[in-house]
């Protein structure tokens, strides 16, 4: 079984000398396709520094990140922003909705900025799991936390990447928001057939993931 | 995608044809104006000076009298000459119109024919970038063929693994109640025993029996359902009929023990579900429950619609799940190592089977901590279910 997302020998520092903090500390990791994998860690554990890495966000000291064996960090800025765009959808914690825009605009946005016609039917389908289809008009500020999160789930699944990167998406959420917000995001990432990497610190989230990392340190403990 | 390029490769050519057919007409015309005006000076010229026919039709062929080309300078002395007169005579800004209109009708065409192109190199780009947003949406629903194909491999490969995990369980399972039904059964026949202890020996053999029934039963479940032997078939049902059947497969153990299971008021959903499997997800749950809750307990059933998605809660007022314990309770076969729950009966399958019925079925099934004690089992179920 191949991996679709890998690293290799990951290192990222921050500081100097005796202040240095070691966000990743030489990590192997391997992200099965199709899979549903929860990295779960104490906040200043490195877990969303290795998101960021994994998403190609920012750069490592030393070490790759393998996307479906290719090596991201070989890229130029521009390149990389181009598969980003096309590889990996991301869902932050503080939603990143574009306030001036609608929910259905917002949802489109990314595919639009690839150059590529909107697949209508296959955003509708997405509206309607989401429970947004007749909210498709409003503005993200008349929105709740977790319809705002729903919208964003969408935004990610619309461009259909092939990865979906979560840095604590129900962070802001209510319990019960919560464990829709993540019932949503497992039931549609299963559906399309797409690889999940979710981080959190919640344990209750971890329990319905395929497998959970422990990081600890920087450093993968428990797989 | 081959016929479509020859298409547009003859339709450049043509084009370039036709406009090259049309400045040529075009430049063929102005010669003949050209040709055509002359003509008409000279005729002109000898009606007015018959006497000097001859030079002037020599000269309007570039000869001179005795007949030979002019030279370059007498082209150049004639040509000041000519050019004086004209602007003697207030000619000078004056154009030859024989040929103008045809000049303009060359540029016009030109610049026609320059447009056509550039209109059919722009729909050219757009058919080239069309194609290729084409093949880029082809090659990432290949990718996610893939990914499907690859999910499909690897379970499979994953159910094999399992099912000789699960011969291997099951047998380990059965193992120890047979062990000691068959120790008690030798010490009954070796040795010689008073009344009550053999009683006692039949009674505990009796109870072992059960419990070897019973957990024959869930295994059989558990396998058929691993197996793929049971297909759920999910049809459209009755949510609260489902939690009530659930409740009413435990109420006798309840009873026994004192424990009050309520379930709060919900107006009733229909959920496209397997009713008799979901009925037993939840019978799981409630049974954990009451196995391991203390005598004089209550049993709370929560039901609430989100936007998505049902979520039942079962709480319980028990020993609770340590933290670190949570995420392996839904493991098969694995119980915890707590005295509290070696003490009570169980096989470490209710909890997978109810995970597995759950998602199977598009929903989720987690556990938290209750308040102060005790447990909270959260169950999603999809309120669209496709």
């Amino acid at each position: 079984m191949k991996p679709i997302l890998e690293t290799k020998d990951l290192v990222k520092y921050y500081g100097q000398g005796e202040n240095v903090v070691r966000a990743i500390d030489h990590t192997d990791i391997q992200i099965p396709v199709g899979e549903f994998t929860a990295i779960v860690g104490r906040s200043g554990s490195g877990k969303s520094t290795l998101l960021h890495m994994l998403g190609g966000l920012d750069r490592p000291d030393s070490g790759k990140v393998l996307i479906g064996g290719k090596d991201i960090f070989d890229l130029k800025d521009e390149q990389l922003a181009i598969f980003r765009r096309r590889k990996i959808g991301f869902i932050f914690q503080s939603y990143n909705l574009i306030s001036s825009l609608n929910v259905w605009e917002n949802i489109v946005f990314p595919i639009g900025l690839d150059g590529k016609k909107v697949d209508h039917d296959f955003v509708m389908d997405i509206i309607q799991r989401i429970g947004m289809e007749d909210k498709i008009h409003a503005l993200p500020s008349t929105l709740s936390g977790g319809q705002q999160q729903r919208v964003a789930i969408a935004r990610a699944l619309a461009a259909r990447p092939a990865i979906i990167l979560a840095d604590e998406p129900t962070g802001n959420l209510d319990s019960r928001t919560e464990i829709e917000v993540i019932s949503l995001l497992k039931s549609c990432v299963g559906d399309y057939g797409q690889t999940l990497v979710m981080i959190t610190h919640d344990e209750t989230i971890a329990q319905m993931a395929d497998r959970v990392l422990v990081i600890e340190d920087g450093k993968v403990v428990n797989s | 995608m081959d016929r479509r390029k020859y298409q547009r490769v003859a339709l450049f050519a043509g084009l370039l044809f036709l406009l090259a057919a049309a400045e040529g007409l075009l430049a063929y015309r102005l010669v003949q104006a050209e040709k055509n005006q002359q003509q008409i000076m000279l005729g002109n010229q000898v009606t007015a000076n018959p006497e000097l026919e001859s030079e002037l039709v020599k000269s309007f062929y570039g000869k001179d009298e005795a007949g030979e080309d002019l030279t370059a300078e007498q082209r150049e002395t004639y040509g000041q000459k000519g050019a004086e007169l004209a602007g003697k005579y207030g000619y000078a800004s004056e154009k030859y119109s024989s040929a103008k209109e045809y000049l303009y009708g060359m540029g016009a065409v030109l610049l026609l024919g320059m447009a056509g192109f550039a209109g059919f190199f722009i729909t050219e780009r757009r058919q080239l970038s069309k194609v290729q947003m084409e093949t880029q949406r082809q090659r990432q629903q290949q990718d996610e063929l893939e990914v499907r194909f690859e999910k499909v491999t690897k379970k499979l490969a994953r159910e094999e693994q399992e099912t000789k995990a699960l011969i291997t369980d099951i047998s380990h399972q059965l193992k120890t109640p047979i062990a000691s039904l068959k120790m008690g059964y030798e010490i009954a026949q070796t040795t010689a025993l008073t009344e009550a202890e053999k009683q006692g020996f039949e009674q505990k053999g009796y109870e072992e029996m059960q419990r070897l029934e019973r957990l024959l039963e869930s295994l059989l479940n558990l396998s058929k359902l691993e197996a793929k032997l049971i297909q759920l078939q999910p049809a459209p049902c009755s949510l609260k009929e489902i939690l009530t059947q659930a409740v009413n497969s435990v109420y006798m153990k309840a009873f026994d023990k004192n424990i009050d299971i309520s379930m709060e008021k919900f107006p009733d959903t229909t959920l496209v579900l397997d009713a008799k499997w979901t009925q037993e997800a939840f019978a799981n749950l409630l049974d954990n429950a009451v196995k391991y809750s203390p005598e004089h307990t209550e049993i709370q059933m929560r039901v609430s619609t989100l936007t998505s998605y049902m979520l039942i809660e079962v709480v319980d007022q028990g020993i609770g799940i340590r933290p670190e314990e949570a995420n392996s309770v839904f493991k098969r076969f694995y119980r915890g190592n707590d005295q509290l729950v070696n003490g009570q009966e169980g096989s470490g399958v209710g909890l997978y089977l109810t995970r597995k019925i759950v998602e199977e079925q598009g929903g989720t099934v987690s556990v938290k901590a209750g308040y102060p004690t005790g447990s909270i089992f959260r169950v999603t179920l999809p309120l669209r279910n496709i």
